[in-house]
């Protein structure tokens, strides 16, 4: 295995309870070198336990957590994780600037080489010309952004970002991935916790879902919909009146006024249209849709509320 | 509409229990506290007895005279604190330990040769600290009734021995004449005897003077008309001329603590003032940390190089610094406008502005770390730090107070650094006297810091 393909955070059956609740009940978990993984679960199933375990915040009951720094980032203060937390976990009434020099400071970069990196994350987050700003004067879009400036300026070997996208414009979120694709690009080992399923379906390379404390699924979003909900894609027909001719592949209802067909592949589909021409009466409505993270996250987690 | 919103007032009140306390306990907690005070300190006037400390000669008898006069006084505590010394510094020594101890609210000098009798002898010396001018006048009129009282006593005794000196003189030889030499000395002196060559004796009832106008002289009669040269003419004294035309009582009262300052008690304000919003002050910026807790920066901190430990010591130094600061600038402007002589006391001022600070800092520290929001910080503070104010002396001097508000006091921090700077400022004591203070307040500073120590630890946990 190669140092790229070596995981930089393992997590190994790790178990965490508070005053006899689980918590985490033996979670294991790899993240790779310049990956972004996308984790997400109902509130309450463990998430912020679990990030406050890798952050070093809570020791595990039980279990390991190993984090492993690759050779590129030798030399940095990269074995502390950066975490970005859900709110603006800035100092409102320092300017831009101080923000970042403080918080450099607390990682333990100094001199020329804080100015140095300041100058860099700047740049990165869009900020250069908002320096001497006081960070409540920034809009939304921008206190996000400061806000996981002040998180990297020690270039830490893995990013925790906590929903580092909410209430911020369509604009912003594009800045911000961006943001995070230049993060990995260098190798950075970036989690995303979110509930902004959409997103992390397009830009995460790898899934996790938790709930009770468990990881219930782990993998790209295609193998989660496979493990969780069989054949990726569903057309369903509804007729006016019963439909009297058997379709293959295609379930009733009892009615027989709506059939449904799961496909593996799309490809399949115009087979299943040109079926469904030689109907005698051909169905009033066709519907064809592909499940999505939200699908396969209702159907691992249930649909009864939570916290 | 309208009574919805009142519900909604009523609804928002009924769940917050803070807010009920804020409303509805507080201020019958802070009547309570002022009740206990002016029921029992000041406000009772003279149900509060003087505590008097009595420095008296040794072997005077006058001395032990008054002194018990004083100490069945049920207005006054007396207590005997020993012979005063001959030496003038060994006095002064010895006033400012007794002043120092904070146990009398006056103390009583006697000179060597006291004497209510004789003029110029009634001279009484009363040392006060300033605290209570009730006392001063108390004593005061004490002392003037048992002179007056003294007078009068001296006065009829030195009328009747006018009058025996006048009866042996103008009776005298009358008695040897009539009598003869050898028979008055056979027969044993009586009143009789003495009347016998005048007839009876005059019959004389009680509370009456001699009725009788042709009446013979006798002791208790005077002649109205003397001869030239007769006791009457040179002796006779008027009753009211021998007390107003008297000495006065001479009747001192001085401070040496604070001979030197013009405003002993500005001090003594700017500390109770200054002590109340370091306390306001410093909890306000301890709820920073609740602040950081809730927006998520302090897991950023937490997570960065800086341990909980640094956390901590890093934020108690700051609001011990802006203490110290707040403080300083408190004195520096007393002293610029009212003269409190910080320069002097500087070095008192610097113990007991460091130590309350200190103090004040770790009771900010240990307040956020118990609290879950910040408002519930707020109202937490503002409940305990108006009662502490309160009972220790910030909002009503600690002097006025009964003892046993003055002990209850003891047990808030803002009691024991008044305590200090009274001692710094009003009794200009040496830095060596503020020991008990600074132990008290270093010693709660340091167990506030390991209790906040030993429940930081919820903040790894989260809020």
């Amino acid at each position: 295995m190669t140092q790229e393909h070596q995981p930089i955070l393992t997590l190994q059956a790790v178990r965490k309870s508070y005053r006899g609740r689980a918590a985490l009940q033996g979670i294991s978990l790899q993240l790779f070198p310049g990956e972004l993984l996308g984790f997400f679960g109902p509130n309450g199933a463990g998430k912020t336990t679990m990030i406050r375990c890798i952050c070093g915040l809570l020791k595990p009951d039980e279990g390991s957590i190993t984090l492993r720094i690759p050779d590129s980032f030798r030399g940095s203060r990269a074995s502390r994780p950066g975490l970005v937390p859900q709110n603006l976990a800035v100092y409102p009434d320092l300017t831009v600037q101080q923000n970042l020099e403080v918080f450099g400071r607390l990682e333990g970069v100094r001199g020329a080489a804080l100015q140095q990196r300041i100058d860099e994350v700047l740049e990165w987050s869009a900020l250069q010309d908002r320096r001497r700003s006081l960070a409540r004067t920034l809009s939304g879009g921008m206190q996000r952004r400061l806000n996981i400036a002040c998180s990297v300026l020690h270039r830490p070997a893995v990013l925790l970002l906590d929903e580092p996208t909410v209430g911020v414009d369509p604009q912003s979120r594009e800045r911000i991935y961006a943001m995070m694709q230049e993060l990995t690009a260098a190798g950075t080992a970036v989690l995303l916790t979110t509930h902004q399923l959409e997103e992390v379906e397009t830009r995460c390379d790898r899934i996790v879902v938790m709930d009770h404390g468990q990881i219930v699924a782990d993998g790209r979003l295609p193998q989660l919909v496979a493990s969780s909900l069989g054949l990726p894609h569903r057309v369903e027909l509804s007729f006016q009146h019963p439909c009297v001719v058997e379709l293959r592949n295609f379930e009733f209802d009892e009615q027989r006024l709506t059939a449904v067909c799961r496909l593996a592949s799309m490809q399949q589909l115009p087979a299943v249209l040109e079926v469904l021409q030689g109907l005698p009466e051909p169905p009033q409505a066709i519907n064809v849709r592909s499940f999505g993270l939200q699908d396969v996250f209702l159907a691992l987690t249930g649909r009864s509320l939570r916290e | 509409m309208i009574l919805t919103f009142l519900r909604i007032a009523y609804l928002r009140l009924r769940n917050n229990p803070l807010e009920l306390l804020l409303v509805f306990v507080m201020p019958v907690l802070f009547f309570s506290i002022f009740a206990m005070i002016f029921s029992q300190g000041i406000a009772a006037g003279t149900e509060k007895p003087v505590r008097l400390g009595l420095l008296l000669p040794g072997d005077n008898v006058a001395a032990a005279d008054l002194q018990a006069e004083l100490q069945q006084n049920t207005s006054l505590i007396c207590t005997d604190l020993g012979g005063l010394p001959t030496e003038s510094g060994r006095q002064e020594r010895v006033i400012l330990e007794a002043q120092n101890s904070s146990r009398y609210d006056l103390l009583l000098l006697l000179s060597a040769d006291f004497s209510p009798a004789e003029e110029d002898r009634f001279r009484v010396r009363l040392v006060t600290d300033g605290q209570n001018a009730m006392a001063v006048a108390m004593v005061r009129a004490i002392l003037e009734e048992y002179y007056a009282v003294q007078r009068v006593e001296g006065v009829v005794e030195q009328l009747q021995e006018s009058v025996r000196s006048a009866a042996k003189e103008r009776l005298l030889p009358a008695v040897e004449e009539s009598a003869g030499q050898g028979a008055f000395f056979r027969e044993p002196i009586s009143p009789r005897t003495v009347f016998a060559g005048s007839g009876a004796p005059p019959s004389v009832e009680p509370g009456l003077a001699p009725v009788s106008a042709d009446q013979p002289a006798s002791v208790l009669d005077p002649p109205t008309d003397p001869a030239p040269g007769t006791f009457s003419e040179a002796a006779d004294p008027d009753p009211e001329t021998l007390l107003t035309a008297g000495p006065e009582p001479q009747i001192s009262v001085d401070n040496p603590q604070a001979a030197d300052q013009q405003n002993p008690r500005i001090a003594m304000y700017a500390a109770g003032i200054a002590v109340l919003f370091l306390l306001f002050a410093c909890t306000g910026h301890a709820a920073t940390m609740l602040e950081e807790a809730e927006s998520g920066t302090l897991d950023r901190i937490l997570v960065s190089e800086a341990g909980l430990l640094q956390i901590v010591a890093g934020k108690w130094l700051g609001i011990f610094l802006m203490g110290c600061l707040q403080l300083s600038v408190m004195f520096v402007f007393a002293e610029a406008v009212f003269r409190i002589h910080l320069w002097q006391h500087l070095d008192g001022f610097l113990v007991m502005a460091g130590s309350t600070s200190a103090a004040t800092a770790s009771f900010a520290m240990l307040m956020a770390t118990i609290c879950r929001t910040r408002s519930q910080l707020q109202g937490t503070a503002t409940v305990i730090i108006l009662s502490m104010s309160a009972m220790g002396g910030s909002m009503i001097p600690r002097f006025v107070m009964s003892d046993r508000m003055k002990e209850l006091g003891r047990w808030t921090f803002n009691a024991w650094a008044l305590d200090g700077f009274q001692k710094v400022f009003w009794f200009q004591s040496p830095i060596e006297s503020l020991r008990p203070e600074v132990t008290v307040l270093l010693g709660s500073s340091l167990v506030m810091s390991l209790a906040t120590l030993l429940l930081s630890g919820r903040w790894r946990r989260g809020l």
